[in-house]
């Protein structure tokens, strides 16, 4: 009994006693499965996690591509710089103000700023880049703790400014930011590669831990079709441009290979220095031939006349009455001469820039159908996207005449001359390249090949033909009469002796605020030389220029005609004899100059200013200064013609001033410039008031305010 | 019941033969020893201490700069010292244990008490002259109520005593509470209830003492709820009328989510949970956890030291071990079916539940399942006493064991 009692209490208590294992055997499975789940499922995140608070990586920049000319320059390229980092784990926080101080006093940056990083906690802290060789020196020798350099690529420029605007510029990281180094970044940036290192909790180093190096790819390098001497004769023109007296806000040069649409030069004005791009204000980092639209003036007139010969309505003879304006509805449009041309040929129409008879030109274009010059516009590329290698592209404004239900006369007439719609410079010479190429469309191409980083080609982008516009006969047509323009007309101070050069000039005004504005103008020159096969399309844009004269034949053609002198030479085209001078010397036409302005000059200075404009000088009077000349200011003559110019002392150089009321832009403009007086205008149309007031007596060399308006009701278009 | 009957036959003397028993005939005598010493058990025991060893060596070499073995040779020294205790406790007859509880009971409250009075330690009271008596507390603590509720035996099912018992156990408990050290005044906890139920105690009164915990941990969570703003913020200050502190309160809040405070209480237990998950199947490689080593998980040679293990070791091994001292615990706590007494029988209720507590509570802290309370796992964590103490404990079992009935 004792035993059975015995026995059933000690099985009472074997029960408990294994339970309660059971129960503590419990812990044991979940820690074991917790193990399992840690161990097996979530060891790849948690190793991940492990590492990110192991591992350091210090970057090691991969070399980005260089940039060279057509012909091997180098445009851009990236050099080794070293950058200074900071590594605060490792950093004591009661060191750090030492380190702080030395670091600040070297790199000259602020202290605090320094220390703040210094103490961060983190483990990577950049505190300077891209520093100079002698800085990092000085920072190597302070033998700082917990302070590293490392080395970097900055993007060096060595022709400064030079291409800016098409090369762009890349920032600390070297990201492309602007131009071909933002849109061609990914060629260009090569894989980054990095050492890899543990570290443990204090920031030191684990001594025998895997350190892995990956190499860093170097990016793929670039060969532009600009070639940098041409590049330059742009810049040199643009530079003389900016800082000479037409003092304009801005100028835009391109020359382009008509045959393949390359680039050649791309200049615009003003520039920055990519080196140094955070010195300047971002508006000038804009590329404004691309992303700036504006409305073309006359110059577009070489599409009204490809697409007339194209459609067949006009010959070279056809001939033309201008009675000085044309009615298109109840709108008045006026050529830009004040005297009619009265009749002339087709080809005079287009030396002459004649508005009137451009405008009856295109209507018979439009005849049957009032959108066909619209389609030819479409066709040469107006509206649509060039598809340039540069970022922010316009595709200018163009009014979707098919979209309308019936097409506005007006505003077709006011196509016809070039204005009422918006093109790039870009478009521009893409268009006018097709014209005299033998009529084929082409993209204009700024990358002319892709080298790997050993130089090997990897791509070359060739030609891309958009489309066919016009015949090959017909561009041999414009051609000629684009040639007739600068031998014969508006265009004749883009003449290049010994070459045959064709061209086109344009002002006009630009449409601020939903109106023409009286004051701002863009005048232009489009020049093309040979003219038998043309090697080479420049133009020259010059935006708002700041004083007068302001047309586009006077100040635009001659930096063209400098920079496509130079360029021919510099290509080696042969000079040829003009068809003018083959025919025979009864057709032989002098050449012809312009008076320049030598009042309030001495005799000595006035005489050396007309022996450059191949003019003899004859002087009559006394005086230390020119008071008067003859012929007057801007006045063609033929070469080797005497300009009589009258000296008078300084005392007698005042003047009385004439009333210029109801006179027109160009004839005010000749007639201060007569009397030596600086002519400063406001608005445009006919003269309403001037200051000071007529009748005044005023000093040779001062200032003569006029001001014009606008009779209602009219249109008013400068050109040529 | 007074042991003096030997039944089994013995050579008379002693050798080292294989197979034959290690004890001479007369130690045996002696001692009251019955029983065949269980060389397997023991076995596994050694195997443990050597692999704590070795792994005490990796977690030693980086934990201080200056001398890589540091830990490791005090470990090893430690065991050596534990070494003596064990055959000493193993050969001490645990029943003479009954005439000494009194003094023994005041002795430990005494110690507890200066150790409270006089203690060191990092924000504790937990060290006196270089010991820590909690960890002693512990052990002796079982043997005492163990000869407590034998002597009560017959009074178990009387709430009355019930609760006074557990007042026996509350005294030192609370000491140990008060060091302050949340961590072992729990397992003070685990020891007696788990004895206490297997003593077969009134089920009343242990379950409304449970049910009480769980209303308390309900209400210490969901006022931490609130003032941590459902585990997102770090306590600012101590909760009102709590009775832990803002630290203690802190840790069991991240074992909701350690994320609410990463770089203070919750950085120990992400860097855990990455050393150990980081191991995957394989580990790292001995001396290779790039976590311990790089000293990401400080107290890796104490606290953590499964994760020194889980990092370099990898999923099989660490599993293994674990297997291995799940094992060892259960032989050790199957000896309490040939205890010869109750008193037997409690004791080695109580060191087993105690040490299979402390493994897997320490290891799932280690890898965020249970809350971090700073317990060390026995032999693996760094400690002099622990060391001492654990091994003592485990003598205990021996000694109740070479005494019990015949192994069945």
């Amino acid at each position: 009994m004792e035993q059975n009692k015995n026995s059933r209490v000690s099985l009472r208590l074997r029960k408990r006693t294994t339970l309660i294992f059971l129960l503590f055997s419990l812990l044991f499975f979940a820690v074991f499965f917790r193990l399992f789940y840690l161990q097996v499922f979530a060891a790849d995140d948690l190793a991940e996690k492990g590492k990110d608070q192991q591992m350091r990586e210090v970057p090691v920049e991969a070399g980005r591509g260089t940039i060279y000319d057509r012909n091997g320059n180098i445009l851009a390229v990236s050099v080794s710089v070293d950058s200074i980092y900071a590594s605060p784990t490792e950093i004591d926080s009661e060191e750090a103000p030492d380190i702080a101080a030395t670091l600040s006093e070297i790199l000259g940056l602020d202290k605090e700023t320094v220390l703040g990083k210094l103490t961060s906690g983190r483990a990577f802290e950049w505190i300077k880049r891209k520093v100079d060789e002698e800085t990092a020196f000085q920072v190597k020798n302070a033998g700082l703790t917990g302070i590293g350099l490392t080395t970097e690529t900055k993007r060096n420029y060595p022709n400064d400014i030079l291409a800016c605007h098409a090369l762009g510029f890349v920032g600390i990281d070297n990201q492309g930011l602007e131009g071909l180094e933002a849109m061609e970044d990914t060629t260009l940036t090569g894989e980054d590669g990095y050492i890899l290192a543990q570290y443990d909790s204090h920031g030191q180093e684990i001594a025998g831990s895997n350190q892995t190096y990956v190499e860093p790819t170097a990016g793929s390098s670039l060969v532009l079709t600009i070639d940098e001497n041409i590049q330059y004769f742009c810049e040199r023109e643009l530079d003389a441009l900016m800082s000479g007296s037409v003092n304009p806000k801005g100028a835009t040069a391109i020359v382009m290979d008509p045959d393949t649409g390359e680039i050649l030069a791309l200049a615009v004005r003003p520039g920055y220095d990519p080196n140094h791009y955070g010195d300047y204000e971002a508006a000038l980092w804009r590329n404004t031939a691309v992303s700036d639209f504006y409305e073309p003036g006359s110059v577009a007139k070489i599409m009204t006349i490809s697409a007339a010969l194209e459609e067949g309505v006009v010959d070279e003879d056809d001939r033309f009455y201008d009675p000085g304006y044309i009615m298109v509805g109840k709108v008045k449009i006026r050529c830009w001469s004040r005297t009619p041309h009265g009749s002339e040929t087709f080809v005079e129409v287009a030396q002459n820039s004649c508005n009137p008879a451009f405008v009856q030109v295109g209507q018979r274009i439009d005849a049957s159908d009032s959108r066909t010059f619209y389609r030819y516009l479409k066709s040469f590329g107006i509206g649509q996207l060039t598809g340039i290698s540069l970022p922010g592209e316009s595709a200018g404004s163009l009014q979707k005449l098919d979209e309308v239900e019936e097409v506005n006369a007006v505003d077709v007439a006011n196509m016809y001359i070039g204005q009422g719609y918006g093109l790039t410079a870009i478009q521009l010479i893409s268009a006018v390249s097709a014209a005299v190429n033998g009529g084929i469309l082409r993209e204009p191409q700024l990358v002319k090949s892709v080298l790997d980083s050993d130089g090997n080609i990897m791509e070359e982008t060739g030609s891309k033909e958009v489309r066919r516009v016009i015949s090959e006969k017909t561009s041999e047509r414009v051609c000629n009469i684009l040639e007739n323009v600068v031998a014969n007309g508006t265009g004749n101070k883009a003449y290049i002796e010994g070459y045959r050069v064709g061209g086109k000039t344009g002002t006009a005004q630009k449409f601020v605020n939903g109106t023409y504005s009286s004051s701002k103008y863009v005048a232009s020159f489009i020049g093309a030389a040979p003219m038998d096969d043309p090697e080479i399309v420049c133009l020259v844009v010059i935006d708002e220029p700041g004083s007068y004269p302001i047309y586009g034949g006077t100040i635009a053609a001659p930096v063209c005609k400098r920079i496509m002198e130079d360029t021919l030479v510099y290509l080696g085209v042969e000079p040829q004899v003009s068809e003018a001078d083959e025919k025979g010397e009864d057709e032989e036409k002098p050449e012809t100059v312009m008076v320049p302005s030598v009042t309030g000059l001495s005799a000595e200075e006035a005489a050396s200013l007309l022996e450059e404009a191949n003019l003899k000088t004859r002087v009559t009077g006394s005086g230390d200064k020119v008071v008067a000349q003859t012929p007057a200011v801007l006045e063609e003559v033929t070469e080797g013609s005497t300009v009589v110019i009258t000296l008078g002392s300084s005392k007698e150089t005042s003047v009385i001033l004439p009333d210029f009321t109801g006179k027109r832009l160009l004839e005010a403009g000749l007639i201060a410039d007569a009397l030596g007086l600086v002519f400063v205008y406001e608005g445009s149309g006919e003269a309403v008031s001037q200051d000071p007031a007529a009748g005044s007596a005023v000093q040779r060399g001062d200032v003569v305010t006029v001001t014009f308006k606008n009779k209602t009701g009219e249109e008013v278009t400068l050109s040529p | 019941m007074k042991p003096v009957r030997n039944q089994r036959k013995e050579p008379k003397k002693w050798n080292f033969t294989p197979g034959k028993p290690l004890i001479s005939q007369e130690i045996r005598r002696k001692r009251g020893i019955y029983n065949d010493f269980d060389w397997g058990t023991f076995a596994l025991f050694l195997l443990l201490l050597v692999i704590s060893l070795t792994v005490m060596n990796s977690a030693s070499a980086n934990a201080i700069e200056d001398d890589p073995n540091y830990y490791f040779h005090r470990e090893a020294l430690m065991m050596a010292i534990g070494f003596g205790a064990f055959i000493f406790v193993t050969l001490f007859d645990y029943r003479r244990v009954k005439d000494w509880t009194r003094p023994a009971y005041l002795g430990i409250c005494v110690l507890l008490l200066l150790t409270l009075i006089f203690g060191t330690g990092d924000g504790s009271n937990r060290w006196l002259f270089g010991i820590q008596p909690s960890e002693l507390a512990k052990v002796v603590m079982i043997v005492l109520f163990a000869a407590y509720l034998d002597h009560n035996r017959k009074l178990l099912q009387d709430p009355r005593f019930v609760l006074k018992s557990m007042l026996y156990m509350a005294l030192p408990m609370g000491l140990v509470f008060l060091e302050p050290d949340l961590g072992t005044s729990l397992v003070f906890l685990v020891i007696m209830l788990s004895m206490l139920y297997v003593a077969g105690a009134n089920r009343k009164v242990f379950g409304l003492v449970i049910g009480g915990m769980a209303a308390l941990i309900i209400v210490i969570f969901t006022s931490l709820y609130f003032y941590t703003d459902g585990f997102t913020v770090a306590l600012i200050e101590d909760i009102p009328l709590m009775p832990l502190k803002k630290y203690q309160l802190m840790r069991l809040a991240i074992f909701i989510n350690p994320e609410m405070d990463a770089l203070s209480s919750g950085y120990h237990i992400i860097q855990s949970k990455i050393a150990i998950g980081s191991g995957g199947l394989f580990g790292k490689g001995y001396i290779q956890g790039t976590q311990v080593q790089g000293n990401f998980l400080p107290e890796h040679h104490t606290d953590f030291i499964f994760a020194v293990i889980g990092e370099e070791l990898g999923f099989f091994i660490t599993a293994g071990i674990l297997i291995l001292f799940m094992i060892f615990l259960l032989r050790l706590a199957k000896k309490s079916f040939s205890a010869r007494d109750f008193y037997g029988t409690l004791i080695i209720t109580g060191v087993c539940t105690m040490m299979i507590f402390q493994v897997f509570v320490n290891a799932g802290m280690a890898m965020g399942i249970m809350p971090i309370t700073g317990l060390p796992m026995p032999f693996f964590s760094y400690g002099g006493t622990s060391v001492i103490v654990n091994m003592m404990a485990v003598a205990l079992v021996f000694s109740v064991s070479l005494r019990g009935k015949k192994r069945p």
